[in-house]
């Protein structure tokens, strides 16, 4: 009898567990809802739902969920043979489900699904309507119909120095009428959308109330806010960062109110603080910057810090060390500034001793400054060297200190700026080329011209340079505000190719019509060898041999930049191969005087032009087509010829004095 | 009574399978046995400077899971508050695998359609490949080769960025 019940108690635990694992399957035993679904007026039709659990069950390849998810400007990702499937709302939300389990995430924040999503075979299933509210879409039945209302679905409220920064969150594009408004009070109406958000709230800081209101059918609501700030306060509707959007920006009198304006009291430097200001010219990191939002799914990975001790020591190679004992953890910020100074702002941290200013007798270091800055609520402590020239400063964070060691050797790490973290927290460096990083190539400011990989011999003596007006032809480059690219780079090449040979350059351009040229032999010899889009690189790779096949010594390449965010502006010279660097290098102190431009930088990337020339060759971004400051510039053909005479201005600073020209050969 | 002990040792077998196979259903989510939470990295507006913030991982710990999850999150970016290069609109994974090193993921055409300029593709790709290269996340893997809707692409057509070959954090 005791064999008997241990068979059985062992087959029921057998059939328990087989259920527990196949007992999604045995879920799609459901019916068909009998309900028709519609979207802002327009039916949606599913391939093939399934009514379980209160919620629908679809394919994640359904129509019309894709179409669901069109209309709200979200997509989904599945991979199969994974267990995630990831949905990207329009306002960048992250929506995230794991086969298998109920619970799913929306920005970090953790909900729970009537079911957990399962394989159909190769199919998954997911539950439509969690992932419509995750979307702020209500689905509301009403009788025989299923009406998915889009909704503003949440209200951020942000500090920005002095401001207050109101947004709200909705489904689909929001589209305002103005019912009333003073300078303290705004109401407005949207329509098309109902609304999740609690009728009526008590704000505080700089708003007072928010007040919403719902009104019309569930197919075509509407939705009244009423948001009241203190008295005496202004506000301003601000540019929607996208179309589900709206932002209002309160603030008291005198307060700018334009996002694009920093506040000044978001300035460390001119806030009272416990100690003295940022040196002078020492920009603040964080100036118009706003941090990762403090939220589940984004938490800062670094609390308070305190700073105990600081050490400021002679190195044995002429160098300058400065230690850090720390206790808690922070973030830092450095910067390399381009007359020679150098900081770093440990955030969140607090120096328990007084500021720091010495001159040590060291060829590499001319003065050391630790201070405490910002405000008691974000209080920074910075470190700033003043070098004697280009010196390497290593950053390394180790527990419980962080040292900077200035050698008295030339700098080898070209970033401009890093940061990273310590007290335990994963040390993030901003740059390739920090220590945090991996092992990097040292990119030592070679001697000019050195031939890298098959490159030719240098020789002073070669006085051919390509320039290469990007782009051309049926390849027009951006095109924005009225101005085309490949026409800016071919004006600017034209010029410059004027100034350098009047330096005695026998200058030769990639391009001298507006064609985007290809080699007839290379398109033949790409077309076969097995590598993809052989049609793409045949159009790069021929601009490359237009200097490589005459070992030209110089190769620079003229483009025009484009960014989404409007405020992104400036001149940035790429480099792939480390013989580029010098150049770029020289380029950007030629070219930056003369312009006018924001210094964006020497950066590397992986440009085709500059990774398969065998030369020196440099791509310079000369301007942002879509920052209004850059796009007046570049509309203006004075900027352009100040572009060609600065990088004419650095070619001659790189390559110096032409030897006088022979007869027998122009180069 | 033999025939009684080969069946009762058949019914251990059985439960004993059962057990293993639900047992390793579970532990598949788990076999990094790792961090709750993952760091993805998003490029600040000046084009160069990577940033990291945490996400919370769900259930699944697998490599491949994992790093579909960590580019996913890469192709969002942050907050729309907080000031990034982003990947253009719609961007996403079609598909992704892991062979030895490096990550080959598959990205929808959205990443091609925005004529963008060199700031912005070098950017969106730096913070891709620091977010699947970052030891913690993925060990082992140091290089992530791009497709464009399943086919190997030379360049994006705004700022001729390469994607020929694999791309690792020394490439930027």
């Amino acid at each position: 009898m005791n064999h008997f019940r241990a068979r059985l108690s062992n087959a029921a635990f057998a059939v328990l567990l087989a259920l527990s694992v196949f007992a999604p399957r045995a879920a799609q035993a459901q019916s068909t809802p009998a309900t028709t679904f519609w979207f802002a007026g327009t039916r949606l039709i599913f391939d093939s739902p399934i009514a379980l659990d209160g919620d629908v069950a679809v394919s994640v390849r359904d129509s019309g969920l894709q179409r669901l998810l069109a209309r709200v400007g979200a997509s989904l990702s599945y991979v199969p043979q994974q267990r995630y499937i990831v949905i990207t709302a329009a306002d960048r939300r992250v929506i995230s489900f794991t086969i298998g389990d109920t619970r799913y995430a929306v920005a970090g924040v953790v909900s729970t699904a009537p079911f957990a999503p399962f394989f159909d075979n190769s199919d998954v299933i997911v539950p439509l309507y969690a992932i419509a509210r995750a979307l702020y879409v209500e689905p509301v039945v009403a009788g025989s119909e299923t009406v998915f209302e889009p909704q503003i679905g949440a209200l951020d409220v942000r500090p920005d120095g002095r401001r207050t920064v109101l947004t709200l969150h909705s489904a689909t594009a929001l589209k305002y009428v103005k019912l009333s408004e003073t300078p303290e009070r705004l109401v407005v109406t949207f329509t098309g959308v109902g609304s999740a958000l609690t009728p009526n709230r008590r704000i505080g800081g700089g708003i007072d109330e928010v007040d919403v209101s719902v009104s019309g059918g569930v197919k075509n609501p509407s939705s009244t806010v009423t948001i009241a700030a203190p008295k005496g306060a202004a506000h301003l509707i601000a540019a929607a960062v996208s179309p589900y959007e709206f932002s209002v920006v309160f603030g008291p009198p005198g307060v700018a109110l334009d996002l694009s304006v920093p506040d000044v009291a978001t300035a460390p430097a001119s806030v009272p603080g416990p100690v003295a200001a940022a040196p002078a010219g020492e920009p603040a990191a964080a100036v118009g910057e706003p941090p990762p939002q403090n939220t589940p799914q984004n938490t800062p990975q670094a609390g308070a810090a305190t700073v105990t001790g600081v050490a400021i020591e002679p190195q044995p190679n002429g160098g300058v060390s400065v230690r850090l004992t720390i206790d808690g953890s922070a973030t830092y910020d450095w910067h390399r500034l381009l007359d020679d100074r150098w900081y770093l702002d440990l955030a969140n941290a607090t120096l328990t001793q007084a500021g720091r200013d010495e001159r040590p007798n060291s060829p590499a270091v001319d003065s050391v400054r630790v201070r405490q800055i910002g405000t008691a609520e974000a209080p920074v402590v910075r470190i700033a060297f003043t070098l004697r020239g280009d010196r390497r400063v290593d950053v390394t964070p180790a527990d419980g200190a962080l040292s900077i060691a200035v050698s008295n050797g030339p700098e080898v790490n070209l970033a401009r700026t890093g940061n990273g973290q310590l007290g335990g927290a994963t040390v993030a460096q901003s740059t390739a080329e920090s220590p945090a990083g991996p092992p990097v190539a040292p990119i030592a400011p070679a001697p000019r011209d050195t031939p890298w990989k098959f490159g030719p011999p240098a020789s002073d003596a070669n006085r051919i340079i390509v320039i290469d007006p990007g782009h051309g032809g049926a390849d027009a480059g951006t095109a924005h505000n009225g101005l085309v690219e490949k026409k800016l780079t071919f004006d600017i090449s034209l010029r410059l190719r004027a100034l350098l040979a009047a330096q005695g350059w026998n200058v030769r351009l990639t391009r001298d019509t507006d064609t985007d040229p290809v080699s007839p032999q290379t398109l033949a010899a790409f077309a076969n060898d097995g590598r993809p889009n052989p049609s793409d690189r045949a159009y790069l790779q021929t601009r490359c041999d237009v200097a490589n096949s005459v070992n030209a010594r110089l190769f620079i390449s003229i483009h025009v930049n484009y960014s989404d965010a409007p405020s992104v502006r400036g001149t940035t010279f790429y480099y792939t191969k480390p013989q580029d660097v010098p150049l770029a290098q020289a380029l950007e102190r030629g070219l930056i005087p003369l312009a006018g431009t924001q210094d964006d930088g020497v950066v590397k990337s992986n440009f085709y032009v500059t990774k398969h020339t065998t030369m020196p060759a440099v791509l310079i971004e000369t301007g942002f087509i879509s920052n209004p400051g850059d796009v007046q510039l570049l509309s203006d053909p004075n900027f352009l010829q100040n572009v060609a005479a600065g990088i004419a201005a650095g070619v001659k600073a790189y390559a110096g004095a032409l030897p006088a020209l022979s007869s027998r050969t122009d180069q | 009574m033999r025939s009684q002990r080969l069946i009762a040792l058949a019914a251990v077998c059985v439960v004993a399978g059962l057990v293993v196979f639900v047992a390793y259903r579970f532990m598949a989510g788990r076999v990094r046995g790792g961090a709750e939470s993952i760091v993805v990295y998003y490029t600040k507006t000046d084009g160069i400077t990577e940033v990291p913030w945490r996400v919370t991982l769900g259930p699944a710990r697998d490599r491949k899971s994992v790093a579909f999850y960590a580019a996913a999150q890469a192709l969002a970016g942050p907050a729309t508050d907080v000031e990034a290069i982003r990947f253009p609109a719609g961007t996403h994974v079609r598909a992704l695998e892991i062979a030895g090193s490096v990550v080959d993921v598959d990205l929808s055409n959205e990443v091609s359609k925005s004529a963008e300029g060199g700031l912005a593709e070098t950017a969106e790709f730096k913070s891709l490949v620091w977010t699947l290269t970052d030891p913690k996340t993925l060990p082992g893997v140091d290089a992530v080769r791009i497709r464009v809707d399943g086919t190997r692409v030379a360049t994006l057509p705004g700022g001729h960025f390469e994607l020929d070959e694999p791309l690792s954090r020394t490439t930027f």
